[in-house]
């Protein structure tokens, strides 16, 4: 069952203009590549629309970008205070972890910020076999919420987005995904804390910075999500809001991806301010 | 003390008497041709000095000119004249002492100009007044020539320094300031903008102008960057030393751990030249291309 909750949807939908707000009468040229060395695939949009890019429709693999996905699937029977448990596989999950044992449960609403602010595998693992019995049939609804979403370049081999064959994704997909995920509350809500402080059932306490370094680091910045695979390289999905503006930047495979998030968030604005004047 | 007051009173007036110089009160009306042109006739009243010749009896005089092969006799005189800007003939015809009838032909940029005056004496006037007067027009030219000049300096365009026919001191100030850190980087920015003026201050157009070996001029002011760690200079221009800075202070930090205040700009420049394609000096700086190609493109996309 889903538990709607109408003003904060509105108050996301804020959000949401920030990936989607188009541009009336846009035209649909390219955008240009002034950044050629900046991450395998790019896509900067300032208030929806896109100023930059890099190979938008490159089907690569998103690492824990996929956790977006993850986490709209979950919020498809949101019961915050539902218990989730932690399987032997769930625990064994490698990458990023909480730490989570055979046997921890813990509140879902916690498991899922463990989800997207520490893009933490073991409750991925844990959150899916919840949700759907086992990954297997979780990664099925996602593949089909990717197809109803019109995400073409898009495919999910595993919930939490380790390397696997034919787990890929586009800059232009994340992005789209990232919009669809920013319009929901909770989701809004998680990827913009700058930290995660949840404590198990057996009062097992886990306290992590949030993955997303942007968060109070630039000005602005308000979620939304990082990954990390030997396969994907670095990967970001990175919203910032200045004033009634937003830059979103995404980038796969971008190996100094903090300081080019940064970089290219500032010249964004810049630009928009230059086409102000 | 009265006495004094007096004698104070009558050195100022005999100061002014003497400063008073005889002039004539001329009608002079004025009609100028050049090929496929014929400029509306003109009249004007001017004083001229007493025993004033050639130009300057027609109320049309400039200092920067000069006269020769002079030739005078009753009722007429004849002369060439020699300016900055071209050079010509011209020749007055007297009518006894009140009247006159002139024509004076110049050629510049390969175009003669024909000027056909007559002028009629109607009265007295004080010279010394318009000759003040001259003096301030000229002297206030002069001084919008050198406004004119000191922008194109500090501006480093040598185009304007020729267009504007600056002094040579002029040249030596754009030369000087090109080749301080400051100047060096301006041009060193500057890309080909298809555009004369503009052009002429691009790297190699300035150098061509001043005669300098641009990468002489850029190894010298590295080493004094590197002396005063000037980090805006090292980063645009000197790859050399902004490599190891960079490497130190940049990418051996974290995002997390960011480097030391006095170096972030210099390492947010240095992100966007490696995401452009390139390190530090490595190729002429355009850090505002894709800020400008962007606002472009977000004017077209949301029309503002």
């Amino acid at each position: 069952m889903r538990v709607t909750v109408p003003a904060r949807r509105a108050a996301a939908g804020l959000l949401l203009l920030a990936f989607a707000r188009g541009a009336p009468g846009a035209p649909a040229t390219a955008p240009p590549d002034p950044y050629p060395r900046v991450a395998s695939a790019y896509l900067v949009t300032v208030n929806g629309a896109e100023l930059w890019a890099r190979a938008p429709e490159r089907a690569l693999p998103p690492a824990s970008l996929t956790k977006l996905m993850t986490a709209l699937v979950v919020l498809d029977d949101w019961r915050p205070d539902a218990i989730v448990g932690t399987s032997a596989r769930a625990a064994s999950a490698t990458g990023s972890r909480l730490g989570l044992r055979e046997g921890d449960r813990l509140r879902l609403a916690d498991a899922f910020d463990a989800l997207l602010v520490a893009s933490a595998n073991d409750a991925c693992v844990a959150l899916a076999e919840h949700a759907a019995g086992n990954t297997a049939a979780f990664v099925a609804r996602m593949n089909a919420r990717a197809r109803a979403l019109g995400l073409r370049a898009t495919v999910f081999r595993n919930p939490c987005g380790l390397d696997a064959p034919g787990h890929v994704s586009s800059a232009r997909d994340l992005h789209r995904l990232a919009a669809v995920a920013m319009a929901e509350p909770e989701i809004a809500r998680a990827v913009a804390l700058p930290a995660l402080d949840v404590t198990t059932v057996g009062g097992r306490r886990f306290r992590k910075p949030a993955g997303n370094l942007l968060l109070g680091r630039v000005p602005g910045a308000v979620g939304v999500k990082s990954g990390y695979t030997r396969g994907a390289g670095k990967c970001l999905v990175g919203l910032v809001r200045r004033g009634d503006d937003a830059v979103v930047v995404v980038l796969l495979d971008a190996p100094d991806r903090w300081w080019s998030a940064a970089r290219l968030i500032d010249d964004a604005f810049a630009a928009l301010a230059e086409s102000r004047r | 003390m009265r006495l004094t007051l007096a004698a104070v009173l009558l050195a100022a007036a005999s100061a002014a008497f003497a400063q008073a110089e005889p002039g004539d009160l001329w009608d002079v009306t004025t009609s100028m041709e050049m090929p496929g042109m014929k400029l509306p006739t003109q009249s004007q009243r001017v004083c001229v000095p007493r025993g004033a010749e050639g130009p300057d009896a027609m109320g049309a005089g400039d200092a920067r000119c000069t006269m020769s092969d002079v030739k005078r006799s009753p009722g007429k005189f004849s002369f060439r004249v020699q300016c900055p800007d071209g050079s010509g003939t011209g020749e007055m015809n007297y009518q006894g002492k009140d009247r006159y009838t002139s024509r004076m032909t110049m050629t510049a940029d390969g175009q003669t100009m024909t000027m056909v005056s007559s002028g009629a004496r109607v009265g007295d006037c004080d010279a010394s007044t318009v000759k003040k007067q001259v003096a301030a027009i000229e002297a206030q030219a002069a001084a919008g020539m050198a406004q004119m000049c000191g922008s194109a300096v500090e501006t480093l365009l040598p185009a304007n320094l020729t267009a504007y026919q600056c002094e040579p001191r002029y040249k030596t100030d754009l030369c000087a300031r090109a080749g301080t850190k400051a100047g060096f980087q301006t041009v060193a920015s500057r890309q080909p903008a298809g555009n004369p003026v503009l052009d002429s201050g691009t790297l190699p157009e300035v150098a061509k102008f001043c005669g300098i070996d641009a990468d002489a001029t850029r190894t010298r002011l590295c080493t004094e960057a590197g002396k005063a760690e000037d980090l805006d200079f090292i980063g645009a221009q000197c790859p050399a030393l902004a490599a190891p800075i960079a490497q130190r202070e940049c990418a051996g930090r974290s995002f997390s751990s960011p480097p030391a205040e006095k170096y972030r700009s210099f390492c947010s420049e240095y992100a966007r030249e490696l995401m452009q394609g390139g390190a530090p000096g490595a190729q002429p700086p355009t850090p505002t291309d894709a800020i400008k190609e962007g606002a472009k493109r977000l004017k077209g996309l949301f029309g503002r």
